[in-house]
């Protein structure tokens, strides 16, 4: 259809009524035909009766008396009229004379032949074929000439019609379509009216397209300023969006970045936004240090459908000081594009490391950075609290540096508090990573032994801290000190499961060794 | 039979003044035919046929004419006056199939034409029937 030419109105209508004309002519053609030819026949028919009167008296004598000869006189007679294609003369017994093509078919017709004597008698017949042909004939030209008519007729007729409806019709349309075509939607052109056309069809379709695209311009007028405010909202949203301090991104549920701002992108930079190359980025959950944690997470958010609040640490680069991230995780589902994780994310690594450091200032030792007591007692009584539930073994050292307060009195104070760094830093090295050191107080420090399962065999770890904190220690260039340690055990849980009685105990076997001559371990019994 | 055409003869007789218009056709007392039908009679005086009845030939005779009873013999036998008669032998003078009968104008000849020949057949009015002749039929 785009393809073809626009087909013209008048064209149309020409070309129809020519062909439906066509379709009347040539079925009244063959109406006219069958009735001109019947009407041809009747004609012969009444033609043929005429003739047959004026021969009746002499072919019924033919007939009576049997005269072969004047029954042809008779019929040649007759046959020399050019509608009569045959004729014949029969009696009662035979047939007198024929000629031509008499055949006694459904055209022929029959004159009966009464005697001249006697009007009861039948003596012959007369059989008269018409000229079919001839007949045919006259017919056919008949009906040409009432089709020639007609057509002329008809082509007369449709000359009118078409330039009528040319001129009173499509010529309007035409241009009211060539003027619709270059109206411009939304604008305010508007149609003109033919002036004969005011108060007819064509005026009222002009009326109501006017109408109509008046109601398009005040429609599309309307949109764009609905769509300048919806530009204008959707601005500042992306301006709230983008400007945000807090880094913004939605996640789906293996962890990838789907869309974020500036600051997110700030915040974890390029490996987790997956931008630039086609690369799937990789999961967010590998920025934090518990990978398992951020995990946990989103399956929670995705499952309660509750917004999860936590401060989590962000694997620092090397060099770097620790990062703590706030993270607000809440699920957003949206039928248009499916299930998401909305991740809020703030810094508060300065925040953060500042409440580490003061709960490591709570927890610790300023001078030596071991726990102290306070929060030594409360881990002890956790780790006593896990081995109870795993039921492994623990085991308590108390332990009292021996000749230390002379360090003190004869080199000062800042010599004696190097003295409790190094053995500090010397029981941290004596005992594994999850075994706690605790600065007691004073010159006194615990060492808490755990294991995992099984027995503890307290005595190589005390061998072991005698030897290492007796080696001498450097105070300066030409100052070096020597001290020993007194080391009471009590073991968990065959001492005691208590934490009170089981630092009674070693304070107790400590004191013993202190008596009985220093440097030594002894383990309760 | 014979005494019946007596009787009758003698009823013609008496009325045959007053009843002209009787006709008898006779043949020769000799023939064989002794009935003919007024059919018959027309188609052998018309020239449809050349023979009577049994199959022996007919030989008709006419009457002078002008005379009277040939008039009143066709317009008997089939009503046509004498003109319309010469008229119908006019049209079928020259076909050779059929003659007109031919004329004996004076009753006596006719007559003895009757009696001597037993072909011949005649029309005669009620004042010439004899015994030379036998009424084959009439017509009134």
């Amino acid at each position: 259809m785009s393809s073809k030419q626009p087909e013209s109105l008048s064209s149309r209508l020409a070309f129809t009524i020519a062909a439906s004309s066509l379709l009347i002519i040539i079925a009244a053609s063959f109406v006219l035909y069958r009735i001109s030819f019947e009407e041809q026949v009747r004609q012969t028919e009444s033609t043929l009766d005429q003739l047959v009167n004026t021969v009746r008296t002499a072919s019924a004598i033919a007939a009576y008396v049997g005269d072969t000869e004047l029954a042809k006189e008779v019929v040649d007679g007759l046959t020399s009229n050019d509608i009569v294609d045959g004729a014949l003369l029969i009696t009662s017994q035979k047939v007198l004379y024929s000629a031509g093509d008499a055949a006694e078919g459904g055209f022929s017709r029959r004159f009966n032949l009464i005697s001249p004597f006697d009007e009861s008698e039948k003596v012959g017949e007369l059989v008269i074929s018409p000229n079919r042909e001839l007949i045919k004939q006259s017919a056919a030209a008949s009906a040409r000439r009432l089709v020639f008519t007609m057509i002329i007729y008809t082509l007369i007729i449709l000359g009118i019609l078409v330039s009528l409806v040319n001129w009173q019709f499509t010529r309007p349309i035409k241009k009211l379509a060539n003027q619709l075509h270059r109206v411009l939607p939304g604008s305010d052109d508007r149609l003109a009216c033919p002036d004969m056309h005011r108060d007819n069809e064509i005026g009222r379709l002009v009326t109501d397209t006017n109408q109509l695209l008046e109601s398009v311009q005040h429609t599309l007028a309307q949109e764009r300023n609905l769509r300048q405010v919806v530009d204008q909202l959707q601005k500042k949203f992306r301006l709230i969006f983008e400007s945000a301090s807090s880094g913004i991104a939605l996640i789906d549920y293996e962890g990838r970045v789907q869309v974020c701002n500036a600051s997110f992108a700030k915040l974890f930079g390029s490996r987790y936004l997956g931008n630039g190359d086609n690369t799937e980025p990789l999961s967010l959950a590998y920025s934090f240090r518990d990978v398992d944690h951020f995990h946990d997470i989103m399956m929670q958010v995705k499952a309660d459908s509750l917004p999860v609040e936590a401060d989590l640490e962000v694997n620092a680069e090397q060099g770097q000081a620790t990062k703590w991230f706030h993270c607000l995780i809440s699920k957003v589902a949206n039928e248009e594009i499916g299930s998401f994780l909305e991740l809020v994310v703030y810094d508060v690594s300065e925040r953060a490391n500042r409440e580490r450091q003061i709960q490591k200032a709570a927890e610790h030792d300023p001078l030596t950075q071991l726990y102290n007591r306070r929060a030594g007692e409360q881990f002890m009584q956790d780790a006593l609290d896990a081995a109870g539930q795993n039921r492994s073994q623990c085991a308590l050292m108390m332990i009292d540096l021996d000749r230390f307060k002379p360090i003190n009195d004869l080199h000062g104070h800042d010599a004696g508090d190097m003295v409790l760094i190094e053995v500090a830093q010397r029981l941290i090295n004596c005992v594994r990573g999850e075994d706690l050191v605790i600065r007691w107080g004073g010159d006194e420090f615990v060492v808490f032994l755990k294991s995992e399962k099984g027995v503890i065999n307290s005595v190589p770890v005390a061998e072991k801290i005698l030897r290492h904190i007796t080696q001498p220690i450097i105070i300066d260039d030409d100052t070096e000190v020597t001290i020993g340690a007194s080391i009471g055990i009590a073991l968990y849980p065959q001492h005691s499961d208590q934490l009170v009685y089981l630092i009674e105990l070693a304070d107790d076997n400590m004191y013993q060794i202190k008596k009985d001559g220093r440097n030594d371990f002894r383990i309760a019994s | 039979m014979r005494i019946s055409h007596l009787l009758i003869g003698l009823l013609i007789l008496v009325m045959s003044s007053s009843v002209w218009s009787e006709v008898f056709i006779v043949v020769s007392k000799d023939s064989d035919i002794s009935n003919l039908s007024q059919k018959e009679v027309t188609d052998i005086y018309m020239g449809r046929t050349q023979s009577f009845p049994n199959g022996s030939l007919a030989f008709p005779l006419d009457q002078a004419a002008q005379s009277r009873v040939r008039e009143n013999f066709y317009k008997i036998l089939v009503n046509k006056t004498p003109a319309q008669i010469n008229a119908y032998w006019s049209r079928l003078l020259f076909t050779g199939r059929a003659s007109p009968p031919r004329v004996i104008s004076d009753p006596a000849l006719l007559l003895s034409a009757i009696e001597q020949n037993r072909s011949a057949i005649a029309y005669v009015d009620g004042s010439m029937l004899s015994n030379s002749v036998k009424v084959v039929a009439h017509v009134k």
